[in-house]
């Protein structure tokens, strides 16, 4: 498990697109899954009362998700697999929304069924795939390993249904498959377990022709254990399964076409249709049998026919197929479901009656729609959720719609956001402030004062930003490079607000800005590339304002770009394998080519820098993971464009890359596939954040000199000998990736180092720009010092906001304000969270529907889950009577706000989220190396010879600032953290539930306190009493500091 | 003889350098072998043609982007379709000894022969390994070779546990005249969908029109 990276997604008033093209419900018919064609799946509550609300959705893959199916035993783990059009296999846990496991494979399944037989296998059982190969592979469905395929003797082709048949009258499991040219064939699951575990070919038991193409479905009646259904797009069909009789069949009205159906009952039938509809048949004897064959001696068959019962219509929508599927619940509480997801979004389910009856006159009844609802309703419903993220500052002038967001950049150096919107203005504004203005309650006033500043130049919806500075610190920090609809590329001073130059090319719409690779310059200049909707691409050079080069031939759209630098040649790949080969200079087309030569030149200049555009991948916000989490070489290829121009410069080692690492806070903008909705999502850097407030506390007790920072030096000087110690183990590792941790190692060094002369504020207190002193010369360091405590504790601040459970309790959230000094939420925030590398579960509008659906819309209540208070008790429970006494937070509550208690309060989280973490990667740190953390903590494991606890308070800052020694309540509250992990508690929960406790037992204790009017209580520790007043002196000392600071 | 996308007759003249005798062998009457490109590739554009059919014939697109999602799901069929052709299959030997196909001929191919059939562009090739069974305690270093279209000679496998090494590869090409044709009208018809996406395309900028 990676560590926790808060994330909180700030999402437009229009829902990201969410074409569905697979649905299904969980065993336990609290859940609805649906796969999207932009790759996102997606997960709804539906309730008791067969209400739908979203819940979560799921990024991580890269291409249309073509099925899902469960992947283990739904009571056991709720497990669900995903399969896309290009390959990739995700396992999914579809409670908590993390990945659990995910592989790519050359293989683009259709449909996937889960089978498991606990007496004949061991293990989590198989996932049984077919697609587009030959015959049926055989899936692991833990590892996502490929373990054998069932071959077919005959007609080997691919396969475009199947079903596993389970017969409880002979304990036989079989598998029955039709293939695209209609074979029917029966492989026996039951007896080739063991040959399939010794990987012996197993071929089919049966193979018979049905002289019919495009199966839909084949189903399997249960009930008689004898009937086969089989549905075609233009008919379906009843076969006697012991001997492949047909017994009945039924053509298509003109124009519609089937697309499943399900057995209801004993001799009861649902089928559905492309565009919608479904039909309920009851099967009749037809009483006279209709073919005999006397020759063979045969028995006579009694066929059957069809009697419509009932039928559901969907309003006239045809305009894609839907995708519908049907749940078959005979235990009570579950309902029969017919449910569909349509390209549109919309999930609309039906109620199935146990017995359908048709009405009186014998015709077919309609059922009526049970529920139907969309992303969008979600949306539109959680309005305050949903407010953009600069939505106010252009709100306030029109009341009507403003216009959306279509593109967006964070300037990681100037904490800045800008947004381009869809009528060509660009808005300039503070990031952190933004966030803060949107998400918290009560600061109105921020909301007016909010400084930004519009761009004006575009003249229709700005597609496109590129902030070059971020790139490179070559350039000046002052230019942005926007692109529009209008097909114009501007360039800006932001700080003056003045065009520089405009660039006209006509050739629609920008698609993408890109720079060209560090090491190709011209004129000393790296230049910018843009890839326009016409597939054209043009090379700007900014300096000297001209277009180097219009790339005009493409016929299909630019995947690929890269750079020969020996020769001087931009090479273009584009969507149909097809590369051209362009001469920079002379703006001439040197060569054309296709197939094997393509592939050749594209191959040939792998080692020479380039840059990676795909435009049909939907999804970049993978990027803030690329330092805690190694991509995985073999997907790093198919990443969004942001993503992957950022992983690109990690590889090459030598790059300066100035915008990563030292970012306590982020806004990612994220746009989706097929239109421009765009949202952002903020994502924290919790060790960083604890760091600097760590730091900057330290900075305070220096400067005061007091008589217990020198022990905290003391403690402090070994750690950061301890560090060298650590960084010298790291370079000579020499992992890319250990990077960020050196970065961290040589500041604590520096810091501790000479730590007998008090330091000035700014020197320590700019860690950022200390950290940056290695990439670029022009720091403004006057300022930063101050501005970097401020920002800390803002966003600090910001996040612990997002993180409590607001709206459970009017005091507890009154002693939050105040005490605290932290705001409350303007409504619910939108959690991520990540899983699993390039993996993230946001949150969506209406997550707190199912548990809080009483509440009047006005009171924002974010508590996570119910099961919050729950564990935030036996949080409290567990730590009763050890913590807290220890602690400053609750013996200085009037002349100590704020900054003590926040960072008490991250620390808290930090330690929860290093107890969700660090063991694990302990398990699998021989398989990790480059896991700079675990490295660590497994040396200072060694080092202390301790449990895996002290560990952990080796890891944690707080104990470097003043606690000399482990105390023993911490220990039970890891041993009750580490017992939550086990139990599969989220960790946000987890979270939440800490910092409830904490929160709750501070009030309790200042409810106490200010009755008794005693600054200190009473310890009755052994060596406590001292430490308290030792801490109550000190936490003064400090807040004074932290005062003067602020 | 190639018949859509099975093999139905084939004859094999083979003259071994070795022994300088001709053996000659043809495909049993009674079995056909399917090529598997030819065969993904017409299931791809089984699936293109049904996407695109797959609808009332009076029926009357409403929107762009519904058309642009459309000309996708075909396209993306349409390219598998002709990279199937395009790119045959790297097999590993033991796969090439373990496909059905040594059993197709009469009389039965030696134990030493190996025969693998694929498409590359328009052309059907052809390749025959002759083998020659390594001595299990051979002082050679055994490095069985990954897979490949067509493997050199020298390269090792194992098979049924005796090992091999390829001592001659014989590769004949054949030019179908129907494969160029089909190859020529996927791209043209690749194009076409390109130009239709682009056209509607052109038209994007309106539909998102809104007067400021």
């Amino acid at each position: 498990m990676k560590p926790f990276v808060p994330a909180v997604a700030l999402w437009g008033n229009r829902a990201p697109s969410h074409s569905i093209t697979a649905i299904m419900i969980t065993d336990d018919q609290q859940t609805i899954v649906t796969g999207s064609q932009e790759g996102q799946i997606c997960l709804w509550n539906l309730s008791a009362e067969l209400k739908v609300s979203s819940k979560e959705i799921l990024f991580g893959h890269t291409a249309s998700v073509t099925c899902l199916a469960k992947a283990r035993d739904f009571e056991k783990q709720p497990y669900v697999v995903s399969a896309t059009e290009n390959g990739e296999m995700c396992v999914w846990n579809v409670t908590s929304g993390q990945c659990i496991e995910n592989a790519k494979h050359p293989y683009r399944h259709t449909a996937i069924c889960y089978y498991h037989c606990s007496f004949r296998m061991t293990g989590d059982g198989w996932l049984l795939c077919c697609g587009q190969y030959h015959d049926v592979l055989i899936v692991d469905a833990k590892t996502l390993a490929v373990l054998h395929t069932l071959i077919s003797f005959q007609y080997s082709d691919w396969i475009s249904c199947m079903c596993i048949l389970h017969s409880t009258r002979i304990q036989e499991d079989s598998l029955v498959a039709v293939s695209v040219t209609g074979d029917l064939k029966v492989w026996d699951l039951s007896s080739s377990v063991t040959s399939i575990q010794e990987r012996q070919s197993v071929y089919e038991q049966e193979s018979k022709p049905l002289d019919c193409t495009n199966c839909q479905a084949i189903r399997f009646c249960t009930y008689t254990e004898r009937l086969l259904l089989v549905v075609f797009s233009d008919c379906w069909k009843i076969y006697d399964y012991c001997d492949f009789f047909l017994l009945c069949t039924e053509f298509s009205k003109s124009g519609q076409y089937f697309a499943g159906g399900e057995v209801l009952a004993a001799q009861r039938l649902i089928i559905w249709t492309e565009d919608g509809h479904s039909y309920i048949y009851q099967l009749l004897n037809s009483g006279h049998s209709k073919s005999i064959h006397p020759a063979d001696g045969k028995v006579l068959k009694e066929t059957v026919y069809p009697h419509l019962l009932c039928s559901t219509y969907v309003k006239e929508n045809k305009s894609f197929p839907f995708v519908m599927g049907f749940m078959n619940e005979r235990k009570e509480p579950f309902y029969k479901v017919l449910f569909s997801g349509e390209a549109s979004g919309r999930i609309t389910l039906w109620h199935i009656p146990d017995v359908p009856v048709s009405t009186l006159d014998g015709s077919p009844k309609e059922i009526p729609i049970a529920a139907t609802w969309t992303l969008q309703d979600d949306f539109d419903q959680h309005r305050s959720m949903t407010e953009g993220i600069i939505d106010h500052l252009c709100a306030s002038k029109d009341g009507t719609d403003s216009a959306a967001v279509s593109s967006s950049v964070y300037m990681p150096n100037l904490d800045k956001l800008v947004c381009g919107r869809e009528d060509g203005n660009i808005f300039i504004t503070l990031a952190l402030h933004a966030a803060k203005a949107r998400i918290l309650e009560d600061i109105s006033l921020l909301k007016h004062t909010l400084p930004y500043k519009v761009l004006k130049g575009h003249s229709s919806s700005v597609t496109c930003l590129l902030y070059p500075y971020s790139k490179s610190p070559k350039f000046d920090p002052s230019w942005l490079v926007s692109g529009g609809q209008d097909s114009c590329v501007i360039w800006w001073d932001i700080f003056t607000e003045e065009i520089l130059h405009q660039f006209t090319l006509q050739a629609g719409p920008i698609m993408n800005l890109l720079l060209s690779p560090e090491n190709y310059r011209l004129n000393g200049h790296r230049i910018v590339c843009c890839v326009c909707s016409d597939h054209s691409v043009a090379l700007l050079h900014l300096h000297e304002r001209v277009c180097l080069l219009h790339a005009r031939k493409h016929l299909f759209p630019v995947k690929m770009i890269k750079w020969h630098l020996a020769e001087n040649l931009l090479i273009v790949g584009c969507e149909d394998d097809s590369v051209y080969v362009w001469e920079i200079e002379t703006g001439t087309l040197e060569r054309h080519e296709t197939n094997e030569m393509a592939k050749a030149i594209l191959t040939s200049c792998e080692d020479s820098e380039c840059l990676v555009t795909d435009f049909t991948l939907p999804f970049s916000p993978d990027t803030q993971k690329h330092k805690n989490a190694g991509f995985k070489s073999s997907s790093s290829y198919k990443l969004g464009t942001l993503s992957h121009n950022l992983t690109h410069t990690e590889k090459s080692s030598a790059l300066i890359d100035p915008s990563p690492s030292p970012q306590l806070f982020t806004i990612l903008p994220v746009k989706t596939n097929w239109n421009s909705i765009i949202f952002h999502v903020l994502s924290f850097d919790l060790e960083k954040l604890v760091e600097l407030l760590l730091s900057s506390q330290l900075n305070g007790l220096k400067s005061s000199n007091s008589f217990h920072s020198y022990d905290i030096l003391k403690r402090a000087k070994s750690t950061a000998e301890k560090r060298t110690l650590i960084l010298k183990r790291n370079r000579t590792a020499g992992s890319l990736f250990s990077m960020d941790g050196q970065v961290k190692n040589v500041y604590e060094k520096k810091i501790h180092k000479d730590n007998s002369a008090a330091r000035s504020l700014e020197e320590s207190g700019g860690i950022k720009t200390r950290k940056k002193t290695k990439s670029s010369k022009k720091i403004r360091l006057k300022p930063a010092g101050k501005i970097d405590v401020k920002i800390t504790t803002d966003t600090a601040k910001l996040l612990l906001s997002c993180l409590l459970p607001w709206g459970l309790d009017k005091e507890l959230d009154n002693h939050c304000v105040r005490y605290l000094d932290i705001f409350r939420l303007q409504c619910p925030v939108s959690f991520g969270q990540v899983s699993n590398g390039n993996h993230i579960s946001l949150m969506l509008p209406g997550w707190n529907r199912n548990h809080c659906g009483l509440v009047e819309e006005h009171t924002p209540i974010n508590l996570f889950s119910r099961k919050v208070v729950d564990l935030s008790n036996k949080y409290s429970t567990a730590g009763q009577g050890q913590i807290g006494k220890k602690y400053g937070l609750d013996h200085n509550p009037d002349h100590i706000q704020g900054s003590q208690a926040v960072f008490y309060l991250l620390n808290r989280v930090s330690l929860v989220n290093s107890a969700f973490t660090v063991p694990l990667e302990f398990t699998n740190i021989s398989d990790s190396p480059q896991k700079l953390e675990s490295v660590r903590n497994k040396w200072r494991n060694l080092e202390n010879s301790g449990s895996s606890f002290s560990m952990l308070y080796g890891e944690l800052p707080n104990y470097k600032s003043g606690y000399h020694f482990p105390d023993p309540g911490n220990v039970s509250l890891m041993k009750l953290i580490l017992c939550w992990r086990d139990q599969s508690v989220k960790i946000i929960e987890a979270v939440q539930a800490t910092l409830l406790a904490e929160v709750q037992r501070s009030m309790k204790t200042l409810k106490k306190t200010s009755t008794s009017n005693q600054p200190v209580t009473m310890v009755d520790t052994g060596n406590g009493e001292l430490q308290t007043l030792a801490k109550t002196e000190q936490t003064e000392q400090m807040a004074e500091c932290i005062k003067n600071i602020l | 003889m190639l018949q859509g996308d099975a093999l139905c007759q084939a004859d094999i003249n083979l003259k071994m350098p070795r022994t300088n005798q001709l053996l000659h062998f043809t495909f049993r009457e009674d079995k056909q072998w399917k090529l598997q490109q030819i065969q993904d590739a017409r299931n791809h554009v089984n699936q293109a043609i049904y996407l695109l059919t797959n609808r009332d014939v009076n029926y009357q697109f409403r929107t762009g982007s519904e058309v642009l999602k459309l000309m996708d799901a075909v396209m993306l069929q349409l390219t598998r379709a002709r990279n199937r052709l395009t790119t045959p299959a790297t097999l590993t030997l033991p796969e090439i000894a373990s496909s059905g196909l040594t059993k197709m001929f009469t009389p039965a191919l030696p134990s030493d022969i190996l025969v693998n059939f694929y498409v590359n562009l328009n052309k059907l090739c052809l390749t025959v390994y002759q083998l020659h069974a390594l001595q299990p305690n051979s002082t050679k270093n055994f490095r069985p070779a990954g897979g490949s279209i067509l493997h050199n000679p020298g390269a090792m496998f194992e098979f049924g546990s005796q090992r091999y090494e390829v001592s001659h590869v014989h590769k004949v090409e054949c030019v179908v005249p129907w494969l160029n044709d089909a190859l020529v009208f996927f791209t043209v018809s690749l194009q076409l969908c390109q130009q239709l996406k682009d056209k509607i395309s052109v038209f994007s900028s309106y539909w998102n029109y809104r007067p400021y």
